[in-house]
Order: C-alpha cells, then structure tokens, then sequence
C-alpha cells in the first residue's frame, strides 16, 4: 500500500473530491492563470457526459440517478433520477486553488454522490463552479466557500454523505493520465487522517482533510470498476 | 408438498461456498445465511460433501483394486490370477471399470442422499444449532498469546502493533497490551452476532476486529457490555432491554463520525456459513437507509452488515471489501 501511496501522493496533482491539504501541494504554488479564460474547452457532448457521469457508479445505481452535465451557466439537468444519488462529471475547479491543474479542462471527475452528499457536498461543488463561471479567481472561490461555510450558508458534509468513483473513464490528474484506482468514498466531518493510519503500510484506504471545505474524505479502493471489470491492481499498489 | 422459502436456491448456495457467486448475490446469500439456521446446516454440510470428495482420490492402477472392493464384489485375488494369461488383461480392464463405475455410483448416491436430507433441514425440518450458551471454557482461548496474535491478525501491522490488544477472560474483556495509536483490536464471540442469529451462542466464533480510535469509543463499549452481560447470566430479552435502556440514557454513545475497523484476519471464523469470510472494513453510522448508499445493489462494492440490523443498538453498518488479508496476501474474489 506504500507503494500505492506514494504513487499517489506523488501524482496527485488533481485532487478530485479528495480534498488534499497537502503543504506538498500547496509547495507546488501555480504557474495556472488565475481565472477561466472561456468555459468552451470544458464543455462536453451532452450524451457523451451523461453516459461519463453514470459510468462512475454500478448501473443499479446510476441507471436511476439524476444527472447533471455542465452547461455554460453551470450544472444543468440532464436526466431526471429516480432514486435521490447524482450523477455528474466534475471539473478541475474543485481542487486546492494553488493546485497548477486548477484551470485543466482535460481533467474530469465521474462521480455518483449519495442522497446526503447531494444535500450538503453538491452545494458547495455547485457553488464553485457558479463562481467559476462567473470568472472568479481560484483564491476567491476558495475564500468565497470558506466564508459560506463559517457563515452558516453553505453546509458541511451530512452524516452519511458518500459517493462512488468507479469509473474507468475519468481523467483524474495530470501524472497518471486516468482514472486511478475504483474506489467509494465517505465524507466525514473533520476527522484527523492520522487516526485512521491510512500512511500505513497496506492499509487498505486514503484519508484526506479539506480544511476550507472542513470535512475528511476516506477512500476505499474497491476491486472492480463499474463495468464490473476486475481492476487488477487495485489492492496491491 | 414443499415450499421454498428461501431466498436462494442450493445451487447458488454451493456456488456461494466456493465463491464463485457475483457480489451482489453472494451478500444476499450471506445476509440470509446469517439468520437461517437451516442454510448453515446445509452450507456445513456442503463443505463437508466438498471436503469429502476433495480427499477422495483415485488410486493409480499400479495400486490395484482395493482389496475392500474385492470383497464387496465377492471376487477373490486369487481367483483372477488363476485366469488365462491370454484374457488377463482384458478382464482386468473391464472388471476395474466396472468397479470403478459402481464405486462412483456409491459415492454418488451417498451424496445426493447427504444433499436430500440436507435440504429436508433447511426447508424446517431442523432446530437451532446452537440454542443455548454452553461453558464458558468454551469461549475462552487456552492460550492468551494465541488470542493477542489473532486480535492483531485483523489489522494490517502498521495499525495492530501500536494497538490496544484486549483478550477475553472470566471475568470479561480485559487489556493484554496497553496501545499507542488508539486503536484497539480484539477477538470478538458469538454473542456479537444479531440476537436472532442462530449462530449467537456458537463457541467456534472468533471475530478478530481492530476498531479505530472513534470505534474504540463509540463501538467497542456495545461488545463489552454485551459481552458482560452474557458473563452475567442475562437472557437475551434483557439484554436487549438494557441495550435499549443504555441509549436511551445516553449511557452508550451513538457511533462516532469516521468510525470504523478492519476485519482482515483470515484467522477468524464469522460463522459456520462463511468460515473467515473475505478481508473487509466496516464503517458505522447513525441508523441509515440501505438504499441512500446503494448498498446490497447488483454490482454494489458495498453491502449492509446484518449485526445491528433489527437490534436494539441505532447503529447503520456497511461493508465494503477489500483485496488482501492482514498479512498481504491476495484475498478470493467475492
């Protein structure tokens, strides 16, 4: 699992969902403009998005949920759900706003997020990418989430809040160019990452602080994608 | 006339066994499994059929025919060797294929009557396999190393060796070694399982289970407390009750945000069904819907564990996988 983690540790200049606080990360500092230049490059074909955006969970589960896509005034309906997940693709703007990936249209996350996930988490997703749109810089999207949640106006994670990333499609980072590893993950309000050990070694899970966003995202590695294809190394990176 | 009333049939119960079902229908199987004492007496005697017939081997013609077989057929050695050199090996041949056909005939009837009343058991016609508590010698492990060394085996090191390590003894839980790292790995018993569990008061369980900090102090006390009350004597309608009572007093806490354990160990024994299982982590939370997680759903890396289900403790708890064993090594696919 060392081996895994520090390939990951390493390569994860997309934090996707994951809500990496690294100072490793923050060391980086950015060679990204500081605002989107135009939302085009980040725009999809819709059928293509929303068939990305149900790849993310097993097809019991996304075949009934709701799906977004991101239109140019934000995320938009795309399909109706039926049983309270939603589907969608995210984009780079979730990430730690001196990530260099900031801006990176080529990054997309498929992530399927659990009815309490889709209350409290989608919010504040949501309300990045209005900023965002609306040409905020990265450290003002930072600055605006974090002065909504200490308001009171955006929520932190619900108890129960969980998505599923199983999606052989996405493009998650920069450095491994894909989709890493399948995996579900639970958001958890702020739960110091040291006391689930996951730096052990052959721990099997990820544990991560978004200290803006303030909650810690465990993620599990799972064995098989949401095609149900084995992913052969998914345990023994 | 017999009904089913079982949710899975025996062939996908055998195809369970050798896990060979795909996720979805192996949790199925296994939440069902759990609470019908018929499916863990056919599951047992399944694995008693596979063992059986894994240990039965062919002898190499060089052997000969087994003089037991010989006897049963009221053929004497003696007499095919005094047959016509000519027609000696002719003979040979077809008298071992006959032999050998009727013994798999045997065997074969032996197992599809062993199957028959298997299936009698499961559809009713069977009790509790283990109704009552019996000595308590027979929960306790002789050997407390052994006991420290399984409750380790459930983590993988980096985690169990800065543990807690609680054993079980007469008088209830009590720390063999003190932790660093605030996680706290035991063996858990029987009693853990739901309290309609045919497998409550089974001596052969061993859960080994290594509970996170915030486990350790919101899950943790739920095994205790059982666990005392069990060494105390109460059945289980008090017990119940006093679990009740305790959340209701807000004596026993509700389950911490982030709590979770490792289930790693293949040195455990869940139960007479599933034998140690497959590696797994387990996270608990506040009672919660299945279907908000997609859990127990085809192709679902998640599944609900049935310990708390219908229990008096408010206590959601999911299941999810994972590929290798404590000691890394690769885990059977499930």
């Amino acid at each position: 699992m060392r081996n895994r983690r520090l390939l990951v540790f390493a390569s994860l200049t997309f934090a996707w969902m994951f809500g990496l606080s690294s100072e490793r990360m923050q060391a980086q500092d950015n060679a990204a403009p500081s605002t989107m230049a135009s939302i085009d490059p980040y725009l999809m074909d819709r059928d293509a998005e929303i068939a990305m955006a149900r790849s993310a969970g097993p097809n019991s589960i996304s075949s009934g949920a709701k799906v977004l896509v991101l239109g140019r005034h934000g995320y938009e309906t795309a399909v109706e759900g039926k049983n309270d997940f939603v589907c969608l693709v995210g984009r780079s703007w979730d990430l730690q706003k001196n990530n260099p990936a900031f801006w990176d249209p080529k990054i997309h996350g498929p992530i399927c997020l659990s009815a309490p996930a889709v209350r409290s988490y989608l919010k504040v997703w949501l309300k990045k990418t209005e900023l965002a749109i609306a040409g905020r810089s990265n450290t003002q999207i930072e600055d605006a989430i974090r002065e909504g949640i200490a308001k009171g106006e955006l929520p932190t994670p619900e108890p129960g809040s969980m998505a599923y990333m199983m999606s052989k499609q996405g493009y998650l980072n920069a450095s491994i160019k894909g989709p890493w590893l399948p995996h579900v993950m639970f958001y958890v309000p702020e739960v110091d990452p040291k006391a689930l050990q996951s730096e052990g070694d052959d721990v099997p899970l990820d544990a991560h602080e978004d200290k803006v966003a303030r909650f810690t995202v465990i993620d599990v590695p799972v064995s098989k994608w949401s095609d149900g294809t084995p992913a052969e190394d998914a345990h023994s990176h | 006339m017999s009904t089913n009333r079982h949710p899975i049939e025996q062939e996908e119960l055998m195809a369970y066994l050798d896990g060979e079902l795909p996720m979805d229908q192996a949790t199925e199987a296994l939440a069902h499994m759990e609470l019908c004492p018929e499916c863990q007496i056919l599951a047992a005697e399944f694995r008693g059929v596979s063992q059986v017939l894994m240990a039965w081997e062919v002898e190499s013609e060089e052997g000969g025919i087994p003089s037991e077989i010989n006897a049963a057929l009221g053929e004497r050695p003696e007499k095919r060797t005094a047959a016509k050199v000519s027609s000696l090996r002719l003979d040979r041949l077809i008298t071992r294929r006959w032999v050998w056909t009727g013994a798999l005939a045997v065997v074969c009837l032996a197992v599809g009557l062993k199957l028959m009343l298997a299936s009698r058991n499961r559809n009713g016609h069977h009790s509790a396999v283990y109704p009552n508590m019996v000595a308590i010698e027979q929960y306790l492990s002789p050997d407390r190393n052994a006991e420290i060394a399984m409750a380790r085996s459930a983590a993988p090191e980096a985690i169990s060796s800065e543990a807690k390590i609680l054993v079980l003894g007469w008088r209830g839980y009590e720390t063999a070694i003190e932790g660093q790292n605030g996680f706290v790995c035991v063996v858990e018993r029987s009693w853990t399982s739901p309290f309609n569990s045919a497998q409550f008061w089974n001596p052969k369980v061993r859960g080994p289970v290594c509970f996170n900090p915030a486990a350790a102090r919101s899950i943790l006390p739920l095994t205790i407390k059982r666990t005392d009350m069990v060494l105390a004597g109460f059945s289980k309608a008090q017990m119940i009750a006093s679990i009740k009572s305790g959340f209701d007093n807000k004596e026993l806490p509700a389950p911490e945000p982030g709590a979770m354990c490792y289930m790693m160990s293949r040195a455990g024994y869940l139960n007479d069904a599933v034998g140690h299982f497959v590696p797994h982590l387990m996270f608990y939370f506040p009672p919660t819907d299945k279907s908000s997680w997609g859990a127990d759903l085809p192709d679902s890396p998640v599944t609900l564990n049935p310990q708390f289900r219908d229990g008096p403790e408010p206590i959601t708890e999911f299941v999810i996988p994972v590929g290798k064993w404590s000691d890394g090594t690769a885990a059977p696919d499930m």
